[in-house]
């Protein structure tokens, strides 16, 4: 176990290194990364100054020297709009999405979890096939469209809730329905076909036999062993919806680190949205880490593979 | 003697001849009397052939230009008829009086084309990656699936956004930076593919029998680790549709004046108090577009090997 734990370990720093290689090449991609960061009509010796002032003019591998040295301690410089550490700008915006993220997954188990399982255990009904077919729309619409129309209709036609930023419950609410949307439909499927497999088992027809009431056969036997497929899921759509919350953030102008970073891109505002990424990357690689090792936990088989 | 061998060569020729036709019918008459079968997949792949005849001719389809303006006129609703031009607008006008029906019919093309492109660019270069990973594995397979790793951890929107504000906004650049991460899947998927393929008899067979790296890859190996990518490929190109409508919706995507759904919505967002069909109508063609994808592309799966049911 512990030989793992230590691989893992390595191989996300080595990840992450990578992230950090890509993040500082996104720039130079052009070959001029002074002419990008100024504005389309900057005069020839503006541009010139400015590859001076930003040491542009080194050889690349010194520039990824300095890069990766502040990267180490957190510091992406500073923000050419607001004055301020990017990486500060970013960090103050995190609780923010932290909160959308998880109220977004939250949203997602409450209403997965009984619809996965009730599929699976009245299949062919008509709970199966609406869900099967609400997961199956759900996959297919822009999650950013959903949260126009849930706008549109509880916001500004009935007027039951602020229609953008943040502050109670009722402003966090259609945020996280529909930064939720794809894990939703994902964790309805995957939790539906690990429940058909499941309640297939021997362990779960002796459970039956033992003349256990079929709540508990479902609840406790069938779903805790249907449910660790379902762990890495999760993981997965933490990741992705902490990275993902850019659309939903931009419909409902939450004040989060999606908003920011697009702002910084409108606005070619680079130290900000390499900050971003690399904070982004940081925590997808992070949530895996931590999942890979509760999964695992969970099964021991994992680690001798 | 010969006269003889040869008339029963030719009976047994017939008679295999024969047997090969009533076993195992043409792919594609079994495809075509698959999907007939599957009425749910014959639904999505009627939408999918009307919507791609839309984006193919525009012109047949929309009933004035996507660009012409009206601002006196502004945003009306669905079904209005302006009373100096009696012209119909069927699902209304945006904020500038242009009709927003002609704007969604342009919108398929972008939709469309981005949708296909990306999955047959990103699709080539990770099977080539999954290929070449799988087959030499050691150190070449370290590297390669690091590489993966690294491209997982972006944050895919915003690297995808940034791409696209470095490089300037257009349809290449847009293809290029959706394509840039998306690869991925498809090289993980294949290597693992590749791993098992690799040791079995026919390609040991086929190096014994002197064939370099390269014919044993793509003749022995490709065309028996292909199905499972490109059942992913097909299952892909929704996502991909509803990728590009959020990097125009972002203000990102191909720029104006070329109408896209994404765009289209990001100016609904502005009126949504005032004009909805805005909001309405081109999202409902990007699901109407992506289900018709989703329902063919499950249809597809089942029919390649429907022990593939797990991928999505």
């Amino acid at each position: 176990m512990w030989g793992y734990v230590v691989r893992r370990c390595l191989q996300s720093l080595v990840v992450l290194k990578g992230v950090l290689v890509i993040t500082f090449l996104m720039l130079h991609i052009t070959g001029d990364p002074a002419s990008v960061l100024m504005p389309e009509d900057a005069q020839e010796d503006e541009i010139a100054d400015l590859r001076r002032r930003m040491g542009f003019n080194d050889p690349l591998i010194v520039q990824y020297g300095r890069f990766f040295v502040s990267a180490l301690r957190f510091e992406f410089g500073i923000s050419f709009r607001q004055g301020e550490p990017a990486m500060k700008l970013v960090l103050d915006k995190v609780p923010a999405t932290a909160e959308l993220a998880f109220a977004a997954i939250f949203i997602a188990l409450l209403i997965s979890i009984p619809a996965g399982v009730i599929s699976a255990t009245r299949r062919n009904s008509i709970w199966d096939r609406s869900s099967m077919l609400g997961a199956l729309l759900g996959q297919s619409m822009p999650n950013f469209w959903l949260g126009l129309i849930l706008l549109l209709v509880f916001a500004v036609w009935l007027n039951l809730v602020p229609s953008h930023g943040r502050g109670t419950f009722s402003h966090l609410i259609l945020p996280a329905l529909t930064a939720g949307l794809y894990a939703t439909a994902r964790i309805t499927r995957v939790l539906r076909s690990g429940m058909l497999d499941v309640l297939g088992e021997d362990y779960v027809r002796t459970a039956r036999s033992k003349g256990l009431r079929e709540n508990v056969v479902v609840y406790q036997h069938a779903l805790k062993n249907a449910a660790i497929p379902v762990v890495t899921v999760i993981g997965l759509e933490l990741g992705i919806v902490l990275g993902g919350t850019v659309v939903t953030e931009t419909v409902f102008a939450w004040p989060g680190v999606g908003r920011l970073t697009v702002n910084a891109i409108l606005n070619d505002d680079f130290p900000v949205v390499q900050a971003a990424v690399f904070f982004l990357a940081f925590m997808f690689i992070f949530i895996n880490l931590v999942v890979d090792l509760l999964y695992a936990w969970l099964d021991p088989r994992i680690s001798y593979k | 003697m010969s006269g003889n061998v040869t008339a029963v060569e030719a009976r047994a020729a017939e008679y295999v001849d024969l047997g090969v036709a009533a076993e195992e019918p043409a792919w594609w008459r079994r495809a075509g009397a698959s999907l007939l079968h599957n009425k749910v997949a014959l639904a999505g792949a009627l939408v999918l052939f009307f919507m791609s005849a839309v984006a193919l001719f525009p012109d047949a389809f929309s009933p004035y230009s996507p660009h012409e303006q009206n601002p006196a006129m502004g945003a009306r609703p669905p079904l209005y008829q302006n009373p100096e031009t009696g012209r119909l607008h069927v699902f209304g006008t945006d904020a500038i009086g242009r009709d927003l029906l002609s704007r969604i019919v342009y919108g398929a093309q972008v939709s469309l084309t981005v949708g296909l492109t990306t999955v047959i660019i990103s699709g080539t270069i990770g099977v080539l990656i999954g290929l070449i990973s799988g087959y030499y594995g050691g150190w070449v397979d370290s590297v390669l699936m690091r590489l993966v790793d690294i491209f997982l951890a972006f944050p895919f929107v915003l690297l995808a956004l940034s791409l696209v504000a470095i490089l300037k906004p257009s349809l290449a650049i847009v293809i290029f930076a959706i394509s840039v991460r998306i690869w991925v899947p498809y090289a993980r998927l294949v290597r693992g593919s590749v791993l098992s393929v690799k040791e079995m008899e026919f390609v040991a067979g086929g190096r014994a029998a002197g064939l370099g790296p390269a014919a044993i890859m793509f003749k022995y190996i490709l065309p028996n680790v292909l199905a499972p990518a490109v059942v992913v490929a097909t299952l892909s190109v929704g996502r991909m549709i509803i990728i590009e409508a959020s990097l125009s919706f972002l203000g990102l995507g191909v720029p104006p004046p070329t109408p896209t759904w994404g765009g289209i919505l990001a100016d609904g967002r502005n009126y949504i108090d005032t004009a909805w069909w805005i909001c309405v109508f081109p999202g409902l063609a990007i699901m109407l577009t992506v289900l018709s994808t989703n329902l063919l592309g499950d249809w597809f799966r089942d029919f390649i090997d429907p022990r593939l049911k797990g991928l999505d």
